[in-house]
């Protein structure tokens, strides 16, 4: 049997984007098969496929595909120059690829879009995006990467207008939750008591009047918990990986609590979190928001609301000033076509102009309000 | 890479020395003072011979193993300051006001003044916009101890009094902000609720009148039905009811719901003011006591008639008992004086331009869906 003869499996639906209305088609570890999955939706001669080989020691094949007419040419040369670039021993996976190409590597955001499902590729594909098809692995990479982009389902394009922008908008609330909710019951329940209403107040304060350890122990501990759970989850068979889940979430949910070491409004909290970070559709993006919040945790415990805005005002600059390619990571938010054409051609053309308009516009439009919201929410706690 | 750290170092710095990290007190161990007292120190009270002040805090007990729900701080002192070094020697948690909702003082005390009391609030930041206040006919003390079978501690009971009294029987909800605006505003005296022990349910309280001050010191009180006619004529909106009998029908009595306002009119004529002052109330009606307001339109005439000429009437008395028993103005309309001629009027006492005012209201009652055809 030679290698181009090894068994493969069937196309199926990936496990990871399973959803309610689209379409069930999903990527295989082979890239011809690949290939064809998506220039059956595509036949044009407009698809242009390249191939490429990486890795030195163990190659790999690996295709790129964009239309030739709607991709920029400069985007398909910067993939291309990145690909040549790339000197390994050995690619086992798009992850180490997207880490080797990448314009920020460092950076705790995601910057290229993976996916398993042809149908989001044929539609960045039309966006202008350029695919990286990696053989031996269903994960295809999409370049360039804008961070809006790991909002958006596939359902938004099967359901009425109202319906997808409904879901959509969950999703920004969903992201906002799943990263300011353990923080701010931090900061609340230790520094803004008189922003909660007396009556919760006091049930809160009755519930963590028994619990021995500070706020920032009782949701670090929980967190904690509930990322051993998911992780044990995973790595557990399908039918034991549920039960994992019950058992966890419930029985040691309830122990714990009546053991009195973190209180019942923790576990609240802490499920609230993680059910909103289920709500972000990319898988990439929904472990990178799990990372967001533990900064922001120790920052809330230390300086309460004030540090929240501090750390979600850090984010904000990070991402303002990131590109994926060369693109502006936090467009359209920011380093709009709009707010560009505001300042001259040859600054706007620049990167450095780039960057400062994208840390302007965000600041002002996401950073500004909150650090002003926030710092008039921020009182601290004092005797009499 | 030094310029990234450097920066990092300075955002941590000015976050520390910005955001009163200090400050930070885990809610399990901290004692939630709802309510707190201030009287004059009775005898059997006293740590000293010189304490002056007696101050109670109400504080929820957090422990659900516990059958108590609440319990009271005490402590006596020279000033109110020196009550808190004298508290914190058995307060078992530390303290916070940022959750205060009602201070009750007790008559014996605001005829003295309030001042210091009032001091000690407002040099605290963090107390809330909210914080309502109360006079306790009596020991205030006694007020903060009553213990409801019906709710979990007084504290509550107090809250949701002062809070909701304003949207049912024409009571200002003052709080401690509102008392000290009133306190250094040119032409303004604050009033304040009275709240005494019910005679009837021992483990309630009830709002007896409005008392009267002159900036601090409190001078005297006006009664239920006048407090009515006090909000009206300061203007405090409100919502709440009144009955008053019908003109030209005997024993027939008509009961109105419904919120005010008004305007102030000062000008001076020869020396002494001339203020108007205009009373809107729209009101629903409550009870008519079988009088058919809706067949004609000269009934819901009569009905307004009789309405507005019985808040005048009720007005003017209360008019005259500030003016002739108290010299304050309590109405606030100096507010308006100060508003129209400017820093010149500030130089005259404007209690005393009030007790030679000639005062002219006039009442404006709409009656909604009374159901007559025009």
């Amino acid at each position: 049997m030679t290698p181009g003869e090894c068994p493969g499996r069937a196309v199926e639906e990936p496990p990871t984007e399973r959803t309610t209305r689209g379409s069930r088609l999903g990527f295989i570890e082979d890239i011809e098969t690949n290939i064809a999955l998506v220039r059956k939706s595509i036949n044009s001669p407009t698809l242009k496929v390249e191939f490429f080989t990486v890795g030195e020691i163990a190659t790999s094949r690996l295709a790129i595909l964009y239309l030739n007419d709607v991709a920029t040419p400069e985007i398909v040369g910067e993939v291309r120059h990145r690909l040549g670039q790339i000197k390994v021993d050995h690619v086992p996976a798009t992850g180490v690829l997207e880490n080797l190409m990448e314009d920020h590597p460092w950076s705790l955001f995601p910057q290229a879009y993976g996916t398993e499902k042809p149908s989001k590729v044929i539609s960045n594909l039309m966006e202008g995006r350029v695919a990286i098809i990696l053989d031996g692995t269903p994960y295809v990479l999409l370049v360039p990467t804008l961070y809006i982009q790991y909002f958006q389902g596939p359902e938004d394009y099967y359901d009425r207008f109202w319906v997808g922008n409904f879901s959509r908008v969950l999703r920004y609330i969903g992201l906002f939750i799943a990263i300011l909710a353990t923080p701010t019951y931090i900061a609340l329940v230790t520094f803004h008591h008189e922003l909660i209403p007396l009556e919760l107040l006091l049930a809160v304060a009755e519930s963590r009047a028994e619990v021995p350890f500070p706020p920032l122990v009782e949701a670090l501990l929980m967190e904690m918990i509930i990322e051993m759970l998911r992780e044990a989850g995973l790595r557990l068979p399908n039918p034991l990986g549920q039960t994992m889940g019950v058992v966890g979430g419930i029985i040691l949910g309830q122990a714990i609590v009546a053991a009195k070491i973190v209180s019942p409004l923790v576990i609240i909290v802490i499920t609230v979190a993680i059910l909103a970070s289920f709500t972000i559709p990319n898988y990439s993006a929904s472990l990178n928001i799990r990372l967001i919040k533990y900064p922001l945790i120790f920052l809330a415990s230390i300086f309460g609301a004030f540090g929240i805005s501090v750390g979600i005002i850090l984010f904000i600059t990070h991402q303002a000033a990131m590109t994926s390619f060369g693109v502006p990571y936090t467009a359209p938010l920011a380093a709009s076509a709009f707010v560009l054409s505001m300042i001259p051609q040859s600054a706007a053309q620049s990167f450095t102009a780039t960057y400062y308009v994208s840390y302007v516009g965000i600041f002002i439009m996401l950073g500004l309000p909150v650090f002003l919201l926030l710092l008039s929410l921020a009182r601290g706690v004092k005797t009499v | 890479m030094r310029k990234v750290l450097g920066l990092l170092a300075a955002v941590i710095v000015s976050t520390m020395l910005a955001s009163g990290c200090w400050d930070a007190t885990d809610l399990g161990r901290t004692g939630i003072a709802t309510a707190i007292s201030f009287d004059l120190v009775r005898e059997q009270d006293k740590v000293k011979p010189e304490d002056k002040v007696f101050l109670s805090i109400l504080l929820p007990v957090l422990s659900p193993q516990t059958q108590e729900r609440s319990r009271v701080l005490t402590a006596a002192g020279k000033t109110p300051g020196e009550t808190r070094s004298e508290r914190s020697n058995h307060a078992f948690r530390q303290i916070t006001v940022s959750d205060l909702r009602s201070i009750v003082i007790s008559e014996a005390m605001a005829r003295q003044g309030v001042k210091d009391e009032m001091d000690i609030l407002y040099r605290n930041p963090f107390l809330s916009y909210h914080v309502k206040m109360a006079i306790a006919r009596g020991y205030a003390a006694d007020i903060i101890n009553l213990k409801p079978k019906w709710a979990p501690d007084i504290g509550q009971v107090l809250n949701n009094l002062l809070e909701t009294i304003q949207q049912q029987n024409f009571v200002p909800s003052v709080t401690v902000i509102g008392f000290r605006c009133n306190l250094h505003g040119y032409g303004q005296n604050p009033v304040v609720p009275v709240i005494e022990e019910m005679t009837k349910e021992k483990d309630n309280i009830d709002i007896i009148g409005l008392a009267i001050f002159k900036k601090d010191r409190m001078l005297g009180m006006v009664d239920k039905e006048q407090m009515k006619f006090l909000t009206m004529l300061r203007g405090e909106k409100a919502r709440g009811v009144i009955t008053f009998p019908l003109k030209g029908v005997r024993d027939k009595y008509i009961t109105l719901q419904g919120t005010n306002s008004r305007k102030v009119e000062v000008t001076f004529e020869d020396g002494s003011p001339k203020i108007k002052i205009d009373i809107f109330l729209i009101t629903d009606i409550v009870e008519t006591g079988g009088f058919m307001v809706g067949r004609e339109l000269e009934n819901y005439e009569l009905v307004k008639k009789s309405a507005e000429d019985f808040i005048v009437s009720n007005c003017e008395g209360v008019i005259s008992k500030l003016q002739l028993e108290y010299g304050v103005d309590a109405t606030n309309a100096g507010t308006a004086a100060r508003a129209k001629y400017g820093k010149a009027i500030e130089k005259q006492d404007w209690d005393t331009l009030f007790t030679m005012a000639d005062v002219t209201i006039k009442a404006n009652v709409k009656i909604r869906n009374h159901g007559a055809i025009k």
